[in-house]
């Protein structure tokens, strides 16, 4: 009976050894890795900082605006390509012919928004942007 | 009991523990027995020392295996862990643009005393680095010393290299450097750090001590962009009209805050140790200069913020003054009376004079003084000019400065005071770091917000048909002032030096940026009629600037022509109805 008891804790014994030096190597392993980790994070967070000099020297404006000139077909923005929306001329006769075709879904946003309704914009006059929104739907419904 | 005696208990060359064998059963007698005993407590003894010993070493050993595994080790192996960390901060643009930053790098020596053999370590060295002189490599291997530097600031490539070579001698050390990745384009801004960190220009020296203790990057109120187009712009007719120098800042007028900054002739910070004196020195902030008919900006809304004249009044400007040596013409002459509009567009010193005589020196002076003219300004870059104010100030004083003579400012007052006129009266101190956003600094209002409205109008009537013609931005509506002074050389004035300038600002209906331009001594060419006056020189880059500039800015185009425009930029005054008649 004693020495099965003996036998027993023995093997116990054992296995706890074993299990413990187990995990302990695994932990060494794991904090090996953590270590190798961030090292690594250290060496990245130095390399991008390398770059982003790099980058900003890379993006000098004088060296953008040489590579552009050779090639890309660009220009600098001129007033005339700029201007608001509320300063589009309507084209002459777009609202009768919306009104015309008796689409239902143009009625009811002229409805809505009864401002709207009062005669065609005159070129070059600033309609409110509530009109040319509601044209736009206009249009898109009955041109297909 | 009584012990036989054997007969080799006589014997004197007995052991002293000497057991018979026990051949028979024998009875020990007591000293035998006493001996016998100290022999088992020494054995208990020795086995209890050994038994301790073991029980230490397997105590240590579970020790050292199991409760703390590797505790110095493990510190040492994370030792590098954290952020790369440098010993100044990053300086970056509005935008968050990189401007000045800090990389480390590793940098060769050798220790002399322990090459082996210098020839083959130069020959070795020389491969790996072809740019080093062989001589002065084996030179240095040769000397005495016991550290030479070979090569500073190695890429991870060559250093790799010199590794592989595997030269006893040869070591690394990590050496900071500063690295200007814009190099000219920000000299005069960002300045430069010297070998050892220390600031010795600009933002750099300025703010050494804050960049040496924060971590997060300096943001400065820069735009990289504009910093672009202004220093192309200036360099080009720098190069146009064979001048010696430009400058040039961008400013917000509403903020102070200072967008670009612009001084050439420039260096590049990244090889400070070639820079020359010319090359360093910053015209904006740290020049001062006659600006020349720029200041008739400063006249002309002082006498209106006095009520000395108004648009509608005017000044006889039919003959030059005389005042002692000096007489007072005009460049433009027109030989009759002037009106104040007249005055400003044509540029006229007789009717500047005129005007400032009549409000007075006293208040004069006094204004010029609340607009930060007669004193150096508060800026974060260190190179700062104090003005040269005439001193003392005489009538003649007084004439003079009328039209930017006998004064002395640098370009940076001329843009804060400008910013103040333009900006409905309210001056505030100009600033290159970058405010939070939103954030407005408080003003001092300096004159009217009415008199302010009047000099628009008077700007926005030089560009449209004075003599700023050519600062011109369809859509932008720009505003200025011309400017052409006469350099000051020995006594007098150097009638073929000039300093031509421009003072703009736009969108002049309600402006938001203010541009001025100056190009040292700049000669006429062909293009220009051989004139090389401001608005020949100066005043196409600021409307070739703003026409670059506005788009980036968000500021949008308006319809010059629109009658809200026009009504709020027209001057009632005789002025126009007497150049009509003249023109007649």
């Amino acid at each position: 009976m004693i020495r099965l008891g003996t036998v027993l804790w023995l093997v116990l014994v054992a296995f706890v050894g074993f299990g413990m030096f187990k995990v302990k190597y695994e932990v060494m392993d794991l904090e090996d890795e953590l270590a190798r980790a961030n090292r690594a994070i250290v060496a990245d967070q130095d390399a991008i900082h390398v770059l982003k000099a790099e980058w900003a020297f890379l993006g000098q404006p004088s060296r953008l605006a040489e590579l552009s000139r050779r090639h890309l077909d660009l220009v600098p923005l001129g007033t005339a390509q700029l201007g608001q929306i509320g300063a589009i001329a309507f084209r002459p006769g777009a609202v009768p012919l919306a009104v015309a075709a008796g689409a239902p879904t143009p009625q009811a946003a002229l409805q809505t928004a009864p401002q709207a309704t009062p005669a065609p914009p005159v070129p070059g006059s600033k309609p409110p942007l509530v009109a040319a929104t509601t044209l736009a739907n206009a249009r898109i419904r009955i041109v297909p | 009991m009584k012990a036989t005696r054997h007969a080799y208990d006589d014997n004197p060359c007995k052991p002293r523990h000497f057991k018979p064998p026990p051949c028979a059963p024998v009875a020990l007698d007591e000293p035998a027995q006493q001996t016998l005993e100290i022999g088992r407590t020494r054995l208990l003894v020795t086995a209890g020392l050994f038994a301790v010993a073991f029980a230490v070493i397997a105590l240590r050993l579970v020790d050292v295996t199991l409760v703390k595994p590797t505790g110095e080790t493990r510190l040492a192996r994370n030792h590098v862990v954290g952020k790369v960390e440098t010993s100044r901060a990053d300086i970056v643009d509005r935008n968050g643009v990189l401007l000045a930053t800090t990389l480390t790098s590793p940098s060769l020596f050798a220790n002399p005393k322990q090459i082996l053999d210098a020839r083959e370590a130069t020959k070795k060295l020389i491969a790996v680095l072809p740019d080093l002189s062989e001589a002065e490599v084996y030179a240095k291997l040769t000397s005495e010393r016991s550290f030479v530097w070979l090569k500073r600031h190695l890429t991870p490539r060559q250093q790799f290299e010199i590794n592989r070579l595997g030269v006893p001698g040869f070591a690394f050390e990590r050496e900071e450097r500063r690295v200007y990745p814009d190099g000219n384009l920000i000299s005069h801004v960002v300045g430069y750090a010297g070998i050892d960190n220390k600031g010795l220009a600009g933002i750099e020296r300025g703010f050494d001590d804050i960049l040496k203790e924060r971590k997060a990057p300096l943001q400065l109120s820069i735009d990289l962009r504009l910093q672009h187009i202004m220093h192309e712009e200036l360099s080009r007719t720098i190069q146009d009209f064979t001048a010696i120098g430009g400058a040039g800042i961008v400013m917000d007028v509403r903020t102070g805050e200072v967008l670009a900054l612009v001084s050439l002739p420039d260096f590049d910070p990244n090889k400070s140790s070639t820079a020359t004196p010319e090359t360093t020195f910053n015209r904006v902030t740290l020049g001062t200069y006659e600006m020349g008919s720029i200041f008739k900006t400063f006249t002309a809304a002082m006498a209106l913020d006095a009520h000395t004249t108004t648009l509608a009044g005017g000044y006889d400007a039919s003959h030059p003054i005389t005042v002692g040596r000096f007489v007072i013409h005009d460049y433009h002459d027109l030989h009759r009376w002037l009106s104040v509009p007249e005055i400003f567009e044509h540029s006229s010193n007789i009717g500047a004079a005129r005007m400032a005589m009549d409000a007075g020196s006293e208040r004069f002076k006094d204004f010029l003084g609340r607009l930060g003219l007669l004193r150096a300004p508060a800026f974060e870059i260190p190179e700062i000019g104090a003005p040269l104010v005439p001193s003392p100030w005489r009538e003649v004083s007084t004439m003079t400065v009328a039209f930017g003579h006998g004064i002395s400012v640098s370009p940076l007052q001329v843009a804060i005071a400008a910013s103040a006129v333009v900006n409905g009266g309210i001056l505030r101190q100009a600033t290159i770091v970058k405010p939070p956003e939103g954030y407005v600094p408080s003003g001092q209002q300096v004159m009217s917000p009415r008199t302010s409205e009047d000099m628009r109008r008077l700007m926005r009537l030089v560009v449209e048909q004075g003599t700023g013609k050519d600062a011109a931005a369809p859509g932008y509506l720009v505003g200025g002032k011309t400017g052409t002074a006469e350099k000051v050389s020995g006594k007098g004035y150097a009638h073929k030096a000039l300093l031509s300038s421009f003072l703009g600002a736009f969108p002049i209906n309600n402006p938001r940026y203010l541009v001025l331009a100056i190009i040292d001594e700049p000669h006429g060419n062909a293009k220009s009629h051989g004139f090389a006056t401001g608005g020949w020189t100066a005043a196409p880059v600021v409307g070739r600037s703003v026409a670059r500039m506005a788009p980036l800015l968000g500021v949008d185009p308006i319809d010059e022509g629109a009658p809200e425009i026009r009504r709020a930029l027209v001057i009632d005054s005789p002025g126009g109805s007497i150049k009509k008649i003249a023109a007649n």
